[in-house]
């Protein structure tokens, strides 16, 4: 298998962390390695690395001009630092592993709201309104799964844009007018991206695999000999600017990894001779990974959990064709309950 | 609109003066006058509560009205005989025991007048005028009341529904129509329908008819209003005294050379020498003609014959209609005769000329010759049928009193004479019910009034602006569906339902105003007070017979010739200028016809006019040669935009003109562009003499709002002009207080990023009814193939196109029917328990009810649960309940239950008074619609979708950017529908999305593919819109490239959830016992004729007699074995017979039920059915 057992990491880039944000961009390279298992890792954590969510809301009153429905969704999409969990995933159970008939304080999690406007401007009710009723939490979850907000926005610089419009404050659940009142009960649990995804942990995966560009310096010659002055305009097709164009020396390829397989290099060119200037192709053992979180879990948290489950899955594939394996030789019919029962063994396996 | 009904009703009113006559003693007769005074509308005020606002009106089920009265006078007359003369007086009070005989009544109830939302009278209108300008202090009075803040109003409120007065098109009035007839005796025909100067009096049409096969090819007949059968030509002159031939030929052959004409006139002449000598003398005499005529009067019009009449008399009534009814818009007094005489010869010379091929026959379609009456229109004609049925019934009520009255006369109890009820009922009836008469018997336009689209914000606006062309059900008539040429800038082109009514309903450009019509006398004064150089037709007359009228330009005023003009460029100029003056209502329309030689001024109402700049030459000056150009400068575009200048000023200042179609065409050059002007002034070649606001706003509300649509092919932005009233978003912004019956509202609406330059007036933006969603266009996987999307799961949980519904149940307890009584009360309550015998009473859901009958906000609630409960009491005749052999009270239940299929929580309850003051409850139920599979989409380009699946967030293909896309849509939806606007709008969504701004779609901006391209490369992407995408669930790289960008989709109403179907068993209907119809009902799928074709083919029988029969009506009976009717069986004794025939043979079979229907309905009408049995 290619690249067993030896893939690396390295990271590439890493999100700003200087103003006490959270850490939420991350850019790691991976090497050595299969797409099978690049893309395991973006799916592993898009669909079951488990963080925390507001699951129900239970509505004690709602005079706001916002639907209980509405308000519900609201809550349950404010990230909630799930940090509790990266090191110790089962430190809050799933509702349907706890052994608790209606949720208890080893699966959920309580926030209370209650505001109330009395002025006649709007008031803004807020994730920084969550109150966590510490009767009634485990005191095991540390650190506590408050709301977070990501406050991160990669803007491409260098072109003319509009000001970005980043709300810079807290998430805004709903508003008040005078005597509105909004006051309810929210249970935050354990879940994973594949129910909802408010249990994704984060906002932006992309994986690609490396651009490998190689310059035909056959070619090369020939277009600096024959028409130089194309040079330039060939340099401007690309929209990353990949290459640099050095007036008599020709073009070299300055920014390979800007590449986003446009290929807008490689057809409808202006001219002939510069056909097979330049060749394009994607590494099979080489990719990255550009991970944005929501703030639940930091990038590098999501990759390592996402191992762990992975880890987790394969062991338990193993554990299982094992025991078949094993019964198959001894005739043994195989015991039902045990048969799906693989959370004990895994536990051990770790 | 306010200012139609307010400048109409007087005038309505003062045409009431009418003589009623009783009488009272034959020696020396009295009657008593009542004239009809100034009606007053009152403000709206109820009794106690205060103003009544429009939306109290929604929310109660009330009408909208106010409260007309009327001042009128009563006096008692007298006429005596004195020197043979007939004197009328006032009876002194003496002689009438001292009563008063003339009696002034003051603002007597004349009935309740619906009100237009935003008209004169409307609360609202007082409301926001005594606030002024302030736009934050008019927003938040508006929604103080209750009321949307972008609502615009023009709808009638009626029992709480919102109903809209459909512009009706029709034919217009007072002009001359030739027509050539493909079949029938006739040839060819000069119509035209008269109606008087204001509109107002009843239709009557005069034609013109020539023959075209028969004896007297050639000859030319006439039919007058009121005629029975025709009247020659001439003779019509005749009885218009235009009695010698040589006068004839003067008024139908303008010109002495025109030989040609006067030959295909000689016909109607010979026609006149073709009997008997004497006959002939005598028809050249007025009276003999007359005489003539009057033998071809209807003779309904007098009750008796007409042969007992005297000559004379026969000879006035004839007179009388010629003068009165006969081309009654030319004028109805005596004077008129000579006038009339002049337009026949007019209508005779305008067909001639189509006979002789020199001019086309008349186009029913041309815009031009169309009227659209609007609310106002309406209104009054229906008030004046009203007010008419109102006098009708105080005449008969003031005779019924005049009869008991023997001694004396009381004036002062006239005041309830009259009937109040008549206006309010018919009013409400008509509006209710949009059958628009006001008397229920007679034939009535249907449909007028809809129900207000509230779908969407734009489909409320887009219904206010339609127009019907009151044509139903008549086949195929192609030709008025298709678009006219002239309809260019008045009429949407894109906006038109698909079907049956395509071309039939249309809908307002932007800019399009109707004309309210101004007054005639006022415009006839202005051109003809001396200033203009016009000879009138009795100047015409009176000056030497040779005055050749061909060469001259004939002056029309509202379709009547009023004289001719020698130097038509200069009267036209003059007229034009005074409108630009204003001396000349702006929406009057000047249109010099040079290739007809007629100048034509109309200021009727109905007409459809449009604003276009105005093109002028200024007076050159010495150091300038005068040039045309742009009356509007750049300086005035700069006040308007500091908002030193309106619109009204630019139109005022003559820079902005309206025009009408007939001007636009004869008078006007207009450039598309100010782009086109400008290289046509350059050039120094322009003779343009107006130039378009923008060419974008010839298109419609909704076909405004799709981007680039001069980009699409053209179907496909009719299909989008119809999906975009059936896009969810929010549809008022005042939804919170209303409770409508169903309605859908989006919880995240997004304005467009891509949008329209007109959009913003339509507050598009701000009430919108899409999202910009991320559009891929790709085969991926086999979900999104025929016109299906796939959609992001993870965007739908996050709430993308996420939406509630809204649905309304309401009660009262008023019930009409005789002898019952009516309470809002949970029925299964212990109390009721005890005290009423309850009838028609299923225990399970009522469970929700409160203790007073009515769910609570947040209960949730499911189909079959009641949400008001109600029981009916029965009473007996006097009015006391009716009680069972326990004592207990008989009682229905009929409380209001929730629909089968539908669930929800309950929202919001209201509990008020109905008009009569009884309980009046609504409960609002919400149910969240998550987009689901099934569910309908769109984008705004006529290209909808249904959802054929949703992928999670790992399994969704990715950009190298990491970015997945909202939908999916297939690239086969492309191709041969040819919606490049949607292209071009995804592209140009993507520089949007990274400017952070949003785009302009306008039409014929000139915005290019390219210049977008390079924008987007600037942005570091892929010029036209193609990135490389990634599979989610391999993350292999997919081969092509794809188109990616946000493009606006809309969420349709039409959702799965309530379609879905099934059934196993269920209820059947009670007459056939087959299974009921239709989802509502539980009702089963129906195993149709062709289902059954399919079957037969297959030869599988058992089949149909497991569908038809045993799943649906299968009935044993019991028939004779011998005679094969129907037997008696006592199955329980065993006993058998025939009824018939005797005989104890008696067969069962099995039948379909409605089998032994059909034959009991054959018996009852003696014909024998028999089931002839054999052994098997």
């Amino acid at each position: 298998m290619p690249g067993e057992n030896t893939t690396t990491f390295q990271i590439e880039q890493l999100g700003d962390t200087t103003n006490g944000q959270p850490n939420n961009y991350m850019s790691i390279r991976l090497k050595n390695t299969s797409l099978a298992v690049a893309s395991a890792i973006r799916r592993t954590i898009l669909a079951d690395v488990p963080t925390l969510a507001v699951d129900d809301v239970i509505i004690q009153e709602n005079t706001s001009p916002i639907d209980d429905e509405i308000l519900a969704l609201r809550l349950g999409l404010i990230p909630l630092a799930s940090g509790a969990l990266a090191d110790n995933m089962n430190r809050l159970k799933f509702t349907w592993d706890c052994d608790c008939s209606s949720g208890c304080e080893k699966c959920r999690y309580i926030f209370t709201v209650d505001q109330e406007s009395n002025t006649l401007e709007p008031l803004s009710v807020t994730q920084d309104h969550f109150q966590s009723g510490d009767a009634g939490n485990s005191p095991d979850i540390d650190p506590k799964p408050f709301p977070v907000a990501p406050r991160v926005l990669r803007w491409r610089e260098g072109v003319d844009c509009h000001e970005p419009a980043v709300s810079e404050g807290p998430i805004v659940i709903t508003k008040l007018g005078k005597k509105q009142r909004l006051k309810l009960t929210c249970y935050a649990r354990k879940g994973t991206g594949k129910l909802h995804a408010k249990w994704i942990p984060a906002s932006n995966i992309a994986l690609r695999r490396v651009p490998v560009i190689k310059l035909n310096p056959e070619t090369l010659t020939d277009v600096v000999r024959q028409c130089p002055e194309q040079l330039e305009a060939y340099a401007e097709l690309c929209p990353r600017d990949v290459f640099t164009c050095s007036i008599g020396e020709g073009i070299e390829v300055t920014d390979e990894a800007a590449c986003i397989f446009c290929m807008n290099c490689l057809a409808d060119l202006p001219d002939a001779r510069l056909n097979n200037l330049v060749s394009v192709d994607m590494s099979t053992t080489e990719f990255i990974l550009d991970i944005e979180g929501t703030g639940a879990l930091t990038p590098d948290q999501m990759v390592q959990m996402a191992i762990r489950i992975m880890h987790e899955k394969t062991n338990a594939i193993k554990t299982d064709l094992l025991v078949r394996l094993g019964r198959q030789e001894r005739h043994d019919s195989p015991d039902p309950d045990e048969m799906n029962d693989y959370g004990d063994g895994l536990d051990e396996a770790w | 609109m306010p200012a139609v009904i307010n400048r109409q009703l007087p005038i309505v009113v003062q045409r009431g003066q009418q003589h009623l006559s009783g009488v009272k003693y034959s020696a020396s007769p009295e009657d008593v006058e009542i004239k009809m005074g100034k009606v007053y509308a009152s403000t709206l005020y109820s009794n106690t509560l205060g103003v009544i606002y429009p939306n109290e009106c929604r929310l109660r089920s009330l009408p909208y009205d106010t409260q007309l009265s009327i001042d009128f006078t009563s006096k008692l007359y007298r006429t005596t005989r004195i020197n043979g003369e007939d004197i009328r007086a006032v009876v002194a009070e003496e002689e009438n025991q001292g009563h008063p005989t003339v009696f002034e009544h003051r603002q007597i109830p004349l009935g309740r007048l619906p009100v237009l939302l935003r008209s004169q009278l409307c609360a609202i209108t007082s409301g926001l005028n005594s606030i002024g300008d302030n736009p934050a202090a008019r927003s938040a009075f508006l929604g103080g009341i209750g009321e949307c803040v972008y609502d615009e109003g023009a709808y009638f409120i009626m029992n709480g529904r919102e109903k809209v007065v459909i512009a009706q098109e029709q034919i217009r009035n007072n002009h001359v129509f030739v027509f050539a007839k493909a079949s029938g005796r006739y040839s060819h025909t000069a119509e035209v329908m008269s109606t008087d100067r204001n509109g107002i009096q009843i239709e009557n049409q005069s034609v013109v008819q020539r023959y075209g096969t028969g004896s007297s090819v050639g000859a030319i007949d006439v039919k007058v209003p009121y005629g029975r059968g025709e009247v020659p030509l001439v003779l019509v002159f005749r009885g218009l005294s235009v009695l010698t031939d040589r006068d004839i030929i003067k008024r139908v052959i303008f010109s002495n050379e025109d030989d040609e004409m006067a030959r295909e006139l000689l016909p109607s002449f010979e026609l006149m020498h073709g009997g008997d000598p004497v006959t002939d003398r005598a028809l050249q005499t007025e009276d003999g003609a007359l005489a003539f005529i009057s033998k071809r009067i209807n003779q309904n019009l007098r009750s008796d014959r007409y042969e007992v009449y005297e000559r004379e008399d026969r000879i006035d009534m004839a007179r009388g209609i010629l003068y009165r009814e006969f081309l009654s818009h030319v004028g109805q007094g005596d004077s008129s005769a000579n006038r009339k005489s002049y337009y026949l010869g007019y209508m005779v010379h305008k067909m001639l000329s189509v006979v002789l091929g020199r001019q086309g026959p008349d186009d029913r379609d041309h815009y031009a010759n169309k009227r659209v009456k609007m609310v106002g229109t309406l209104m009054t004609e229906l008030f004046r049928g009203l007010f008419a049925r109102v006098r009708r019934d105080l005449q008969r009520r003031l005779r019924n009193r005049l009869k008991t009255s023997i001694d004396f006369v009381d004036l002062t109890t006239h005041a309830n004479l009259i009937d109040d009820s008549i206006i309010t009922a018919g009013f409400r009836y008509c509006i209710g019910s949009g059958n628009w008469s006001a008397d229920k018997s007679a034939g009535a336009a249907t449909g007028v009034t809809q129900e207000l689209n509230r779908l969407s914000f734009v489909s409320a606006l887009s219904h206010l602006r339609r127009l019907d062309a009151g044509i139903k059900d008549q086949g195929k008539m192609t030709k008025v569906r298709q678009l006219h040429g002239t309809q260019f800038g008045y009429i949407c082109p894109a906006e038109t339902p698909e079907g049956a009514q395509v071309g039939l309903v249309k809908n307002l450009a932007l800019l399009t105003e109707v004309s309210v019509g101004s007054s005639v006398s006022d415009l006839t004064d202005t051109i003809l007070d001396g200033s203009i150089e016009i000879t009138t037709i009795e100047d015409m007359d009176t000056a030497d017979s040779t005055t050749d009228l061909a060469s001259l330009t004939k002056l029309f005023i509202n379709g009547c010739w009023e004289g001719v003009v020698y130097e038509p460029t200069a009267v036209f100029h003059e007229l034009l200028e005074r409108r630009r003056t204003r001396m000349i209502a702006y929406d009057t329309s000047i249109a010099y016809d040079r290739m007809n030689k007629e100048i034509r001024v109309t200021c009727d109402a109905g007409r459809v006019v449009r604003p276009i700049l105005v093109v002028e030459t200024p007076e050159s000056t010495p150091d300038q040669p005068a040039k045309p150009q742009l009356k509007l400068t750049s300086s005035d575009v700069r006040m308007v935009t500091d908002g030193r200048l309106t619109w009204n000023d630019l139109v005022h200042a003559g820079a902005i003109e309206y025009v009408d179609v007939d001007e636009e065409e004869c008078a006007c050059l207009v450039a598309s562009s100010i782009n086109d002007l400008q290289q046509a002034l350059v050039r120094g070649d322009s003779t343009y003499t107006h130039c378009e606001i923008h060419p974008s706003a010839l298109l419609g509300v909704t076909a405004s709002l799709i981007p680039f649509p001069d980009h699409n092919q053209s179907p496909r932005n009719v299909y989008q002009c119809a999906m975009g009233k059936q896009a969810m978003g929010m549809y008022v912004s005042n939804f919170q207080t209303r409770m409508d019956t169903a309605v859908h509202v989006m919880h995240y609406p997004q304005r467009p990023l891509v949008a329209t330059r007109v959009m913003r007036h339509m507050h598009y933006p701000d009430m919108p009814a899409g999202v910009n969603a991320i559009v891929a266009i790709m085969c991926h996987t086999g979900f999104n193939q025929e016109d299906s999307v796939l959609m992001s799961m993870p965007g739908v949980d996050r709430g993308l196109f996420r939406s509630s519904y809204y649905r309304t149940y309401a009660d009262a307890t008023d019930s009409h029917s005789f002898g019952t009584k009516e309470i809002i009360t949970n029925p299964i309550s212990e109390e009721n328990k005890a005290k009423y015998a309850i009838k028609r009473l299923n225990p399970s859901g009522f469970a929700k009810l409160q203790m007073d009958g009515i769910v609570a906000p947040g209960t949730p609630v499911i189909g079959g649960d009641a949400v008001i409960g109600k029981l009916r009491e029965s009473r007996g005749r006097d009015g006391s309940q009716l009680r069972d052999s326990s004592g207990k009270v008989e009682a229905v239940n009929s409380s209001n239950t929730l629909r089968a299929v539908e669930s929800g929580v309950v929202d919001r309850v209201l509990v008020s008074q109905s008009e009569s003051g009884a309980p009046f409850i609504k409960v609002r139920i919400r149910s969240v619609r998550v987009p689901q599979i099934g569910d309908k989409f769109s984008s705004r380009h006529g290209q909808k979708g249904t959802c054929g699946m949703q992928f999670r967030q790992e399994d969704l293909p990715y950009t190298i950017d990491g970015v997945s896309p909202d939908i999916i849509i297939n690239p086969h939806a492309i191709p041969s529908r040819m919606t490049i606007g949607q292209l071009i709008e995804c592209l140009l969504g993507k520089v949007g999305s990274l400017k952070g701004l949003e785009q302009d779609a306008t039409p014929f901006t000139g915005v290019t593919v390219e210049s977008i391209a390079e924008e987007l490369h600037q942005f570091h992407f892929n010029r036209y819109g193609t990135e490389r995408m990634f599979d989610g669930r391999t993350g292999e790289p997919m081969a092509e490239p794809v188109f990616v960008g946000p493009t606006y989709y809309q969420r349709l109403k039409h959702m799965v959830a309530d379609k879905l179907h099934a059934r196993p068993r269920g209820p059947v209907a009670s007459l056939t016992r087959q299974p009921t119809e239709g989802r509502a009902r539980d009702g089963g799928l129906r195993f149709g004729e062709m289902e059954r074709d399919a079957i037969i083919a297959h030869g599988s029988t058992a089949f149909i007699i497991d569908r038809m029969l045993r799943n649906s009506d299968i009935t044993k009976m019991h028939v004779c074995g011998r005679c094969g009717l129907p037997a008696l069986a006592n199955l329980r004794s065993g006993t058998y017979a025939c009824e018939a025939c005797g005989s104890s043979e008696v067969v069962s079979v099995i039948i379909p039920y409605a089998m032994k229907l059909l034959m009991q309905e054959l018996t009852s009408m003696n014909v024998v059915p028999r089931i002839r049995t054999t052994d098997v």
